[in-house]
């Protein structure tokens, strides 16, 4: 895992940017599915993806309920909820 | 099915409440051309698409619009933050008051219920998708109308960032309108489908024996 320098709201923000892109590009290749380009673009993003998203979890909390259940402690319903302020 | 991520598509950090544009804004989380009217369009259409592109397509662009009305809940819910009764009457918001408090309702500016009378789902592609094209339209048109409206930077930059959406989605939905239009112009080839279900004995698909007589004049 490459671990930055980045504060939590700078590396969810970074986050936030390549989910954007790679959401953009899965409407894309809905409907150019043999854009070559554009697989081989997703694919890199979704490896970059995963390794900011270990290292927020590892930081700062869990993304999604499965990484949620470490240190014996159920994390999920942690204070900010992405609609509060500070939670996004 | 659908799995939670606990961030928002697009970070939203309102410092100052203003419900007069929290009694705009709701109109995008269950106004007519809202995010719940698409999401609820797209993903009920995806049903009744006939090819991998337009299936993919209503599915993904319906999800995505579940993101786009959890940022205009976020909105509104931060917009109306610790404003008094007061500052809510004076805003024009005390009939929403009256029945939900503060809070996130799917209605109209105009007070309107959400209903799924706004939607339509024809069972037919072609028609479902320049609908889902008009759709993307409208709500276009209404961002623009709040950006009108709007003088805070840190709301204008949210409402930018979903309209601009709006616009790549009506491109993916004319993409996929396209595709089913490009199939329907397709020569057809009608085969009669009695050759290839060789249980159904209606004996023309039986080899001819070369002395059955039948030939002979």
């Amino acid at each position: 895992m490459i671990v930055s320098n980045m504060s939590k709201d700078e590396l969810m923000k970074d986050i936030m940017a390549h989910d954007f892109k790679l959401y953009d590009l899965q409407l894309y290749l809905n409907t150019h599915p043999s854009d070559e380009n554009a697989l081989c673009m997703y694919q890199n993003l979704v490896n970059d993806t995963d390794e900011l998203k270990d290292e927020y979890e590892e930081k700062y909390g869990p993304l999604t309920a499965c990484s949620a259940a470490g240190d014996c402690e159920w994390k999920w319903i942690k204070n900010p909820w992405p609609w509060d302020k500070g939670g996004n | 099915m659908w799995e939670y991520e606990k961030k928002l598509q697009y970070p939203i950090n309102i410092k100052k409440p203003d419900p007069q544009m929290a009694k705009f804004i709701i109109s995008q989380y269950g106004g007519p051309d809202g995010e719940l009217a698409a999401s609820l369009r797209y993903l009920s259409q995806k049903f009744s698409m006939p090819t991998e592109i337009t299936k993919a397509t209503l599915n993904d662009i319906g999800t995505e619009e579940l993101a786009h009305l959890e940022m205009v809940g976020t909105l509104v819910s931060q917009l109306t933050k610790g404003v008094s009764p007061e500052e809510i009457k004076a805003a024009g918001l005390g009939d929403y008051y009256t029945d939900h408090g503060i809070s996130v309702y799917p209605q109209s500016a105009a007070g309107n219920p959400f209903t799924a009378a706004y939607i339509q789902v024809k069972g037919d592609p072609r028609t479902d998708l320049y609908e889902d094209m008009a759709a993307e339209q409208k709500a276009r048109s209404t961002y623009e109308y709040l950006i009108d409206l709007a003088d805070d930077p840190d709301v204008i930059d949210v409402l930018k960032y979903l309209r601009q959406r709006e616009v790549v989605h009506f491109q993916r939905f004319g993409e996929a309108l396209r595709t089913v239009e490009e199939k329907l112009a397709d020569k057809k080839f009608y085969m009669n489908n009695m050759i290839n279900q060789p249980n159904k004995d209606c004996g023309c698909n039986k080899p001819k024996t070369k002395d059955c007589g039948c030939n002979k004049q």
